[in-house]
């Protein structure tokens, strides 16, 4: 299990380099597919199972043939290459001190107490990770889709519902949008 | 089951993505391109929200997780939709010409 | 009197000129110069009518009832103990003189400036000062208290500035009317500091309280010469004595009636009329009395001197009023206070009466001042010829003109009082002055009216008109019979005029016997008899060049009098010229490189900063997004350090 997760984590993070790099929007498209895909295999490893068919469906599918769609429509061979400027400095920068930044952070355990958070630093006496020793409980126990669904419809029913008008708004904008306006 | 080790490296994996995509955001001159790195960032956001919740034992993660696809799904549309008309009016699909913004 | 009517008759008093001022100076552009001239003139009659009542209820006062103080409001009040400032007048003998004759003498000033400036345009402006002039001038003599006293001070320096500077377009009465002010603040400043002196040692400024309390000051203590000395160099600057004098030549610059009513009959007496006032402080304090005496008739000499050797009509009676100030001065210094004002009060009308005169033979000859253009005026101006001849015999002090009745009781106590070991050393100078005054004032009668007429102007002169000759001619009787029926130079003879002010300003000089005072009466009357004469034999029989003096006075002597004795030229380069080259430093050096730099330097440092800020605005989108990753960073950066610790 470790090993796949491993794996389907490093083909995320290659791939997502790629969306970056690649010279033609196609090939952009192609590689955020693969990320997408690899991040569903994540979600299956840490127990999310909707999780993974929704990022299937939706993103990995809706969106991404949406994706492609467009760019075969208005621009199927543009170059992009992108400028070295200082942008440039400051994204690669950004990517490498963050990164950084979160490893050190999960890695000296944050951790949450009465008083609030506390750092801790690496190979202290505390175990850092006390805050993540719970057994997986009751969460997974009875499946995985019948759990979040019951959340969604009871806790979370004003979300759901209001997300959904948003996806009725977000249909007629872009129909209004595109027509062609009479001159 | 997932190691509880793997945690730090689920967060710099999330981390990672996320600033890749920023990354793509600054670099990129196509707008779709860059449309698209904005989904890496919201995908990054996703295996945070997931990561924390199979660690903390909520499923609230996962919830959270759906309404943010559900979100970034409504918003691709609209803003292809936006940039379908931008080609369509004949301007170049170049975010550095379709600056408008300045003073 | 009650406190009603006399508050009615101070508010009068105050407010009809008062009134005349704002009436001519703001509706008289537009009403027309009829409507000037009844304003300007009628407010100064009423309130001489008002003053008339004043002194009358002053007289028939019961004896020792004779003052009262009007308060109108409290202004200030720091607490009982401490400091309380009111609006306090005072009804006394004292200022009911010196409100006679400034509404009386400045009435017929009035009147006549109606001809004397029938040509000029800026006729209302000209009334409203007048008037104000004349409001500021009895605020100053009605005060009770200091406060209020220096209010009148200032506004009078105020008003001499508007009045010498009148004509505005003439660049010489600018500077006159600057050089005025400015003496006259230097003044100021010694008063006020004086007035602190007083509040610091009695926490009092309302004078009946300070006379009262004088004998809190130690008696010719180091504190209350330093009072007397300061109000001293007050009244000097107001009264154009040494080393304050410069301003009164120039000062002619202004219209004849306003060197008649400002610098001959009444802002010059201020000075007098405050020491006199401020006697029980001054009684102690014998010191400063000396040094009161011995400025008066150093003053008084060297006025004199120059007086003789001018040749601009009006320069001539400006020393002469110099001259006649400063034996005012010597008066008040040496404590006879009530001889003092009594030279003040035939000088006030003798002199006016002088001005006024020259004034109608400046307008005969068309604005010719220098008297070596004139001569062989009596013939045409005949009653102004009698006028002027009245004034100058008063002002010589010929026997039974007023000036002889002022200034020989003057002189009287001089044999007797004075500072320093002998006493009657400045006694000596005074006789000398006489001499001096006969010469000068009878040879301008001579130059101007008698001899050949020296330019065509003179045979075209005519008489003035009835509108200025009145006033003249009024005045010249006056100048014969106004101290008739006032005091005789022999003390136990008639007094009524120290009398009237003894309950007020009680005389602190000695008296001189009467054995003594008739020796001087006759002394003093020679010395202006021989001093008349020679001038009437040098300049009327001889008829040398006016500007020439007796052969035997030494050439030096005669330009450096000519030329003032170049008290103006020192001034200039001690005060003046550091003065300017200070202020041209500033405002060349200081001004630009040092504050406009700083003030520069800051808005060049904040246009650079907006400037660069500015560069921020590229319209990229890719440079704001820049903008937030970084910002983004540095705020999980922040956050995670405060929260962590």
């Amino acid at each position: 299990m470790n090993a796949i997760l491993v794996v389907a984590m490093a083909l995320t993070a290659i791939s997502s380099i790629g969306v970056v790099i690649s010279r033609e929007a196609l090939y952009s498209a192609l590689s955020l597919v693969v990320t997408l895909g690899m991040l569903a295999v994540v979600f299956l490893l840490l127990n999310a199972q909707f999780l993974f068919a929704v990022q299937i469906i939706i993103y990995a599918g809706a969106v991404m043939v949406l994706f492609v769609f467009i760019i075969a429509l208005l621009n199927p061979e543009a170059e992009d290459r992108p400028v070295a400027d200082w942008h440039m400095t400051i994204a690669l920068g950004g990517v490498v001190v963050t990164t950084i930044l979160v490893f050190v952070a999960a890695r000296n355990g944050v951790t949450y107490s009465d008083r609030g958070f506390r750092g801790q630093l690496i190979g202290s006496a505390n175990n850092p990770y006390h805050a993540f020793s719970f057994p997986v409980g009751p969460v997974n126990a009875s499946g995985n889709v019948q759990t979040v669904a019951g959340q969604l419809f009871t806790t979370f029913l004003l979300p759901f519902e209001i997300t959904s008008l948003l996806l009725l708004v977000a249909a007629i904008g872009a129909v209004y949008l595109t027509r062609r306006a009479a001159h | 089951m997932v190691s509880t080790q793997l945690f730090p490296y689920l967060l710099a994996l999330a981390g990672f993505l996320f600033t890749v995509g920023a990354a793509g955001v600054l670099i990129r001159r196509n707008p779709l391109v860059v449309f698209m790195c904005i989904e890496l960032m919201l995908n990054a956001g996703n295996l945070a929200l997931v990561a924390y919740g199979r660690f903390l034992n909520s499923e609230e993660g996962q919830v959270f997780a759906f309404m943010v696809i559900v979100v970034a799904a409504a918003e691709v549309v609209v803003g292809l939709a936006l940039i379908t008309q931008i080609f369509r009016i004949g301007r170049a699909l170049d975010i550095d010409d379709l600056s408008e913004m300045s003073e | 009197m009650t406190v009603g009517t006399t508050t009615a008759q101070l508010l009068l008093i105050l407010g009809f000129p008062l009134a005349g001022s704002a009436l001519s100076g703001l509706l008289g552009p537009r009403l027309g110069r009829r409507f000037v001239n009844y304003a300007g003139t009628v407010s100064i009659l009423a309130s001489f009518a008002v003053a008339c009542l004043m002194l009358s209820s002053v007289v028939g006062a019961p004896h020792g009832h004779s003052s009262i103080s009007v308060r109108l409001f409290q202004w200030l009040d720091l607490g009982s103990g401490n400091l309380s400032v009111g609006m306090d007048f005072t009804l006394d003998p004292l200022s009911a003189l010196m409100v006679m004759v400034i509404t009386g003498v400045g009435f017929l000033i009035h009147v006549y400036s109606v001809g004397y400036m029938e040509h000029d345009d800026g006729i209302a402006r000209f009334f409203s000062y007048m008037n104000f002039f004349v409001f500021s001038m009895l605020l100053l003599v009605l005060a009770a208290d200091l406060v209020i006293l220096l209010i009148g001070w200032a506004l009078v320096a105020l008003s001499s500035y508007l009045l010498i500077g009148f004509w505005y377009e003439r660049k010489s009465a600018v500077l006159a009317a600057r050089k005025a002010f400015i003496t006259q603040v230097i003044g100021d400043l010694a008063m006020i500091i004086a007035a602190f002196l007083i509040v610091l040692h009695i926490q009092t400024l309302s004078m009946p309280n300070i006379f009262a309390r004088a004998g809190a000051f130690d008696s010719g203590g180091i504190l209350v010469t330093g009072i007397c000395a300061l109000l001293a160099i007050g009244a000097f600057a107001k009264s154009a004595q040494f080393p304050l004098h410069t301003w009164l030549p120039d000062a002619m610059e202004g219209p004849t009636p306003v060197s008649a009513l400002i610098h001959a009959a009444t802002m010059v007496t201020a000075g007098v009329y405050l020491i006199a006032r401020f006697h029980p402080l001054f009684d102690r304090a014998p010191v400063a009395q000396g040094m009161v005496a011995c400025v008066g008739i150093g003053t008084a000499l060297m006025a004199g001197v120059i007086a003789l050797n001018q040749v601009d009509i009006k320069r001539v009676i400006a020393y002469s009023t110099m001259s006649q100030i400063g034996l005012m001065i010597y008066a008040v210094g040496i404590g006879a206070y009530a001889a003092g004002m009594f030279q003040l009060t035939t000088h006030a009308i003798f002199k006016a009466l002088l001005f006024l005169a020259a004034g109608n033979v400046i307008h005969a000859l068309h604005d010719e001042q220098d008297i070596r253009a004139m001569g062989g005026l009596a013939a045409r101006m005949r009653t102004t010829h009698l006028a002027f001849l009245s004034g100058s015999l008063a002002l010589a002090g010929i026997p039974f003109f007023s000036g002889w009745f002022s200034k020989e009781n003057l002189l009287g106590f001089g044999t007797v009082a004075g500072p320093g070991a002998i006493p009657w050393l400045l006694y000596i100078v005074g006789v000398g002055i006489n001499v001096l005054t006969g010469l000068y004032a009878f040879r301008l009668w001579a130059v101007v009216f008698h001899g050949e007429p020296q330019t065509a102007r003179v045979y075209a002169a005519q008489e003035a008109r009835r509108v200025m000759l009145v006033p003249v001619a009024i005045l010249g009787v006056l100048a014969l019979i106004v101290a008739w029926p006032l005091q005789f130079p022999i003390p136990s003879t008639l007094h009524v005029f120290s009398d009237f002010l003894g309950s007020v300003v009680p005389t602190s000089a000695r008296e001189p016997g009467v054995g003594l005072a008739v020796v001087a009466l006759l002394i003093g009357t020679v010395a202006s008899l021989v001093g008349a004469g020679a001038a009437r034999q040098i300049w009327l029989l001889r008829q040398p060049n006016a500007a020439e003096l007796v052969p035997r006075f030494p050439k030096q002597l005669v330009v450096a009098a000519y030329n003032k004795f170049y008290w103006d030229e020192i001034y200039d380069a001690a005060l003046v010229r550091p003065t300017k080259a200070i202020a041209r430093t500033a405002r060349r050096v200081i001004e630009p490189d040092i504050f406009d730099g700083w003030i520069g330097g800051v808005v060049d440092v904040m246009r650079g900063f907006s400037i660069d800020l500015r560069g921020l605005q590229t319209g990229l989108i890719r440079d704001y997004a820049s903008l937030f990753a970084v910002a983004a960073v540095v705020f999980v950066v922040i956050t995670a350090v405060v929260v962590t610790r």
